[in-house]
């Protein structure tokens, strides 16, 4: 096993960042934010035109065409800024799904949109539907709560389950939205209702089911890029905070209490890092081993997200908790990350229902022998 | 970035899968090796020090010991191809963790400082195990603050004079040999009055006393020094710079560091299908977090591995894998005495596979002290990869001799 970017990977990863880092502040993310659209349009026109949005989209589409790989680095850079575009859902979960579902016409007339930044696509659990009637090539239904859909043009999701599962591309142009009171700051939470929807169903039953769990894992394993990325943010914010901040005579930072806290987090990201690289490494191989990777690395990164939003809050003292300061627009997106395609709760039960109805079918070996019998 | 091996490392697994099933030990063996966790032992303790060096001559004679030396000392200088081995030798792996000493930390320093004659002389014999070597660095008042260490070596004719006391040291009972930090110049600050030697055991003067542990075992040894003479042919490095020979053993440590990592999230998960417990939902939410980690930790030393193997410096991943690991051996094991349920309390005598979970919970606080303890280790990540500063402290300014110590009472 070699786990390890490749200096083409990181090269691509730096011309990102150039651009990115330049563009994407924090005054820029609270201005778009809180713009009458919610989001920042010129900043996603920018990066569109150069091709950001279209990573791994193919050449003829407009894209990069570069592996998944880079994909996975270009999320990290992505996640180190806060930015109030739709990246997460239309660059990474979208536009991975349309080449993932492998369906050369969907693809043709949708992923020039995509890398155009004219089609902003959002994967959908089931469970951020409070309803979702099909009917004969279109759907009506409601989301009370979806990141980032401002100005989402198309939702993928599973409908059913079973024989009934339906894998389906809803185009949401004319749906209504409404501004929700959103936990995160910077990526707005939408209510998004639409009647007769445009409806599309790209497969059915066992295929859809399976084709769900693949877009699902491969989407947790760009957003734990994502999660890691930010978490690396929020320590670098406590780090420069507590080295140039003074109490007792000497920098808050020397003192072991504090030292150990953020040492913490380190070695939360540090494990983080270290499944996401693996998931990536599972999904670019394309095998089995992406579903139990994929939880694991969505589960370790929400944790290491999370706690180093929440350390960073803490070390700013009272300003940590201020609006004006930025460790709560941190805070905030670490627990809105963790939710976006369900709780870590549910990832680790999927991880240890696999785990289980393996043995169940191949007794794992070396296994512990029993007492008593 | 792959999962897969290379069409190099297929053909050495294979072969190194073929020699295993030809050479491994029969079943009963290999059955007592599957419940012995770090140092964990359901067999006496000079048992399997006999099969961990019998297990090494047998990979030794056959050209699978030490892969991840240098090819100057017949080593391969593969550590991927040293990974793939431990993951083919299953249960047999752990022996690895008795020879660790000897064959990464004190063989890196004979390596870097021993002269051509010595190492000619003694690291084939350490690649072989037919020696074993201890580290003699820990004190009574030096452990976290190891450059502390106040036995005493004062130039006499030919050589030097050793007096003082070593602490915590494994593996000197078995030990023919051993490298020695001494304080040679107790008149300048802690870091420079300090050299490396190596020495014979059964020079005169020095005295092994094992030290028994919570677990019964006795593994730790103190070591006496009542005017033992080293010559000075067996100094390592200049006077004065042992610290530098001394970080230099510590930094081998991390390319040992997978064959350390002695957390089982499968057995526990076995464990929970056996008592049923897995059908708890609390049970299946924990379970789920420690594989995750566990996973982590392994994807942690591969990319240390791979680093390695790529000529770069790996970053925080030894200090993390040592971190996190040594925290959940205790957590893990607490835990699995609590589903073991009553059995927790009183596990059958003799050879019960449960006792591996007793082992650990008495290993976990052991291992979380040793080489580099929790405090020692956050210090590490927050001053060396975060940039944090340090505490502001006496003892790296005044000589040795003046840093304050606890009045004795």
């Amino acid at each position: 096993m070699r786990l390890s970017f490749s200096s083409d990977h990181q090269g691509l990863r730096e011309e990102f960042e150039h651009v990115f880092a330049a563009e994407a502040t924090s005054a820029r993310a609270r201005a778009g934010a809180s713009s009458p659209e919610g989001w920042d349009r010129a900043l996603w026109r920018q990066l569109s035109e150069l091709g950001w949005l279209g990573v791994t989209a193919s050449e003829a589409h407009g894209g990069l065409g570069q592996d998944p790989l880079a994909l996975c680095l270009i999320a990290e850079a992505f996640g180190q800024r806060l930015a109030a575009i739709p990246f997460l859902g239309a660059a990474l979960g979208f536009a991975d799904a349309l080449l993932t579902i492998g369906d050369r016409s969907l693809s043709d007339a949708l992923a020039p949109g995509v890398v155009a930044g004219e089609v902003i696509g959002a994967l959908a659990i089931p469970e951020h539907f409070t309803a979702l009637d099909i009917d004969d090539g279109h759907a009506s239904g409601a989301c009370p709560a979806l990141m980032d859909a401002a100005a989402t043009t198309h939702i993928l999701t599973l409908a059913g389950a079973g024989s009934d599962a339906q894998l389906i591309l809803l185009d949401v142009t004319a749906a209504h939205r409404e501004r929700i009171d959103s936990l995160d700051r910077v990526n707005l939470a939408w209510a998004v209702t639409f009647d007769r929807a445009p409806s599309r169903t790209l497969a059915r039953g066992e295929t859809a089911s399976d084709l769900w769990r693949t877009l699902r894992a491969r989407y947790a394993t760009f957003m734990s890029f994502v999660q890691i990325g930010a978490a690396s943010a929020a320590l670098d914010m406590a780090r420069d905070h507590v080295i140039q901040r003074y109490a007792f005579g000497r920098p808050l930072g020397s003192f072991q209490a504090v030292k150990h806290e953020l040492a913490d987090v380190l070695a939360a990201i540090e494990i983080a890092r270290s499944n996401a690289w693996f998931a990536a490494a599972a999904l670019n191989e394309g095998g089995s081993a992406l579903a139990q990777a994929g939880a694991a690395a969505r589960v370790s990164a929400t944790d290491a997200h999370r706690l180093a939003a929440r350390a960073n809050v803490h070390l700013h003292g009272g300003l940590g908790v201020t609006a004006e300061s930025d460790a709560h627009l941190h805070y905030r997106r670490a627990q809105a990350l963790g939710l976006v395609i369900g709780p870590s709760s549910v990832w680790r039960e999927r991880l240890i229902a696999e785990l289980v109805a393996a043995r169940a079918v191949a007794p794992a070996a070396p296994q512990l022998p029993r007492t008593g019998s | 970035m792959n999962l897969n091996d290379t069409p190099e490392e297929a053909a050495f697994r294979a072969e190194a899968r073929a020699w295993i099933a030809a050479n491994r030990y029969d079943e009963r063996t290999m059955e007592t090796l599957k419940g012995l966790a770090g140092n964990g032992a359901p067999l006496p303790s000079a048992e399997l020090w006999a099969l961990a060096k019998d297990w090494n001559a047998r990979k030794y004679d056959a050209g699978y010991a030490v892969l991840t030396w240098p090819k100057a000392f017949g080593g391969r200088d593969a550590p991927n191809l040293a990974a793939i081995f431990a993951e083919e030798e299953g249960p047999l792996a752990r022996f690895q963790g008795y020879l660790v000493i000897t064959q990464f930390m004190c063989a890196a320093t004979l390596m870097a400082f021993a002269s051509s004659e010595q190492k000619a002389a003694l690291l084939p014999r350490i690649a072989r195990a037919d020696d074993i070597w201890c580290q003699m660095f820990s004190e009574p008042a030096a452990g976290s603050d190891l450059a502390a260490v106040r036995t005493r070596a004062e130039r006499v004719e030919g050589g030097w004079r050793v007096n003082g006391q070593k602490v915590w040291t494994s593996g000197a009972h078995m030990a023919g040999w051993g490298t020695l930090l001494a304080r040679t110049d107790p008149t300048t600050p802690k870091h420079k009055g300090l050299t490396m030697f190596f020495l014979r055991m059964d020079s005169p003067g020095v005295r092994v006393r094992p030290i028994e542990l919570m677990s019964g075992e006795a593994e730790f040894n103190e070591i006496f020094f009542d005017d033992v003479f080293i010559p000075d042919a067996q100094r390592l490095g200049e006077v004065g710079a042992g610290w530098k020979a001394a970080v230099v053993t510590l930094n081998s440590e991390r390319m040992a560091i997978g064959a350390m990592l002695d957390v089982d999230s499968a057995a526990l998960l076995d464990l929970a299908c056996e008592t049923g417990a897995i059908t708890r939902a609390d049970v299946r939410q924990t379970l789920a977090d420690w594989i995750i980690k566990e996973r982590g930790l392994r994807a942690c030393v591969a990319r240390q591995l791979t680093a390695i193997s790529e000529g770069r410096a790996p970053g925080p991943e030894a200090a993390t894998i040592k971190l996190v690991g040594g925290v959940m051996i205790e957590d893990m094991a607490a835990y699995a005495l609590d589903l073991i349920d009553g059995e927790g309390l009183a596990l059958r005598p003799g050879r019960d596979p449960r006792r591996v979970y007793r082992d650990m919970f008495y290993f976990g606080p052991a291992q979380r002290a040793a080489g580099g303890s929790d405090e020692v280790l956050k210090n590490v990540l927050a001053e060396r990869v975060l940039g944090l500063p340090m505490e502001d402290r006496p003892d790296n300014r005044l000589p040795f001799n003046e840093v304050p110590t606890a009045p004795r009472g």
